[in-house]
């Protein structure tokens, strides 16, 4: 067994440098616990906006909610008497969010355009080419702007015999007005704007907010009276509708 | 000390059986059978947590060896917040604690209008690195010594930063009160926080940015023997 010693320390060695090389990966006893699939993912809010529009009693228009609405209006050649609607269709896409939904309109233009002789013998001024603001069209059409949610569980059959529902773009003496009066009243003279906070629920005394996956109405509609007069031709009045959707 | 000769020796025979061809001389055998180790046992690691969501809990996890994902939140949105804090255990033996965050994906995920408003690009389906979310998410890594799910005056922040700044590999403390890094000692429990928040506005930027973004990652804890 003596001979065997020299054997015995060298294997020893062997061994050690061995164990040595092993110490990156074996130091010592380890567990890892992994908390994997972790994960955060952000909601959505996409306001879109649609409608279905009426002129002198003809639909003329349907456009489903979408992100890039272009005008609602536009309408060439109206005449007194003419008068026309649209209901405004909004549409709120999240997961989770209710946002506060803003409108404001903004007048950009009441424009004289040229001066007709009959327009000027119904004691109008000469066209200012300037001039943006000189025209009589804002202050003479009329727009009543209401909520056109009626509800479908207050069924109800008007004397005509039409049944009212949501959007349907008839104005219900039951639907709350937002406003009532010229295009020209509506907006403040100063920065040519009205903005309001949309209630989901008029009905309720607070703001309510609007509900994704939902369509609410909102009825605009307007009438150049028949007996406006010749003052009012060819006056282009311009303006913009604006909707915000803002998480709140 | 017979003992750990012997198994150095199965051990030594081993390695040099990769030798052979070199010490193929002289050769004696002598066999010492049935010897047993009983080691002192794994280490074994274990977490468990408490989570909050805006302010409200919304998860407690026992303690387990095979926890599943900690945060799984879906429609989170500009202004929320929410916060773990983990607690961490380790047994039969006293042990080094990493925590290392690695972040698996940040996806754009899909594209709305808003989102492409705020200047983004449309998403590439094919990129899951495409979001902006990990960016605009702010990210605490604290040692909550008293583990009550709240930052608190003194306690050690060991990671703050957006949650892409935030990955890493972390050697935790168990007593941050000294200039030593403590290893964890046995049944001990020890907390780490891990909060999160989304700002309600990007300064110079547009929120809407982060719209339908996700992002995953991976919390690994890892424990090893503390050699002493």
């Amino acid at each position: 067994m003596e001979s065997i010693k020299p054997l015995l320390m060298s294997l020893l060695t062997i061994g050690a440098v061995t164990i040595a090389g092993w110490t990156g990966t074996l130091a010592s006893f380890s567990d890892t616990e992994i908390s994997s699939g972790n994960y955060l993912e952000a909601d959505r809010l996409d306001l879109k906006v649609g409608w279905d529009e009426y002129y002198n009693g003809n639909h003329i228009e349907h456009k489903d909610p979408t992100d890039d609405p272009g005008p609602i209006f536009y309408l060439d050649d109206i005449v007194p008497g003419d008068y026309g609607e649209a209901t405004i269709i909004l549409y709120v896409d999240s997961q989770t969010i209710n946002p506060l939904v803003s409108m404001i309109i903004e007048v950009k233009s009441n424009d004289e355009n040229v001066a007709t002789d009959a327009e000027k013998d119904a004691n109008d001024n000469d066209d200012n080419p300037e001039d943006q603001w000189d025209g009589e069209l804002a202050q003479n059409i009329n727009v009543v702007i209401w909520y056109d949610i009626y509800d479908e569980g207050d069924s109800d059959t008007d004397q005509d015999g039409i049944t009212e529902y949501p959007g349907d773009n008839i104005q219900d003496p039951t639907e709350p007005v937002i406003y009532d009066g010229s295009l020209y009243n509506l907006v403040d003279p100063t920065t040519h704007t009205f903005s309001i906070d949309l209630d989901a629920d008029p009905y309720t005394q607070v703001v309510d907010l609007f509900e994704p996956g939902k369509y609410y109405y909102i009825g605009f509609s307007w009438k150049l009276p028949s007996n406006v007069g010749d003052i009012v031709q060819t006056d282009t009045c311009t303006f913009d509708i604006t909707f915000t959707a803002t998480q709140t | 000390m017979n003992k750990l000769l012997a198994t150095m020796l199965t051990i030594g025979f081993a390695a040099a059986m990769v030798g052979t061809g070199t010490i193929a001389m002289f050769s004696d055998t002598e066999v010492s059978a049935g010897n047993t180790f009983t080691a002192a046992g794994p280490i074994d690691l274990t977490i468990d947590w408490d989570e909050y969501y805006n302010g409200e809990p919304i998860e407690h996890v026992d303690e387990t060896s095979g926890p599943g994902p900690i945060f799984t939140l879906s429609d989170v949105k500009p202004g929320d917040y929410g916060e773990a804090t983990i607690s961490l255990h380790v047994y039969f033996g006293d042990a080094k604690v990493t925590m290392k965050v690695e972040l698996k994906s940040n996806d754009d995920v899909s594209s709305t209008e808003p989102e492409l408003k705020a200047g983004d690009s449309e998403d590439n389906p094919d990129d899951l690195w495409d979001g902006e979310l990990a960016q605009n998410i702010d990210v605490t890594i604290w040692w909550d010594a008293d583990g009550d799910n709240e930052i608190d005056d003194g306690e050690k922040i060991i990671k703050e930063g957006k949650l892409n700044e935030v990955v890493g590999e972390y050697l935790l403390d168990a007593d941050p009160t000294t200039t030593d890094i403590d290893p964890f000692k046995e049944c001990e429990t020890y907390y780490v926080g891990f909060s999160w928040s989304i700002p309600e506005s990007i300064p110079g930027g547009d929120i809407n940015i982060i719209q339908t973004d996700k992002c995953t990652f991976d919390i690994t804890f890892t424990a090893e023997q503390e050699v002493s």
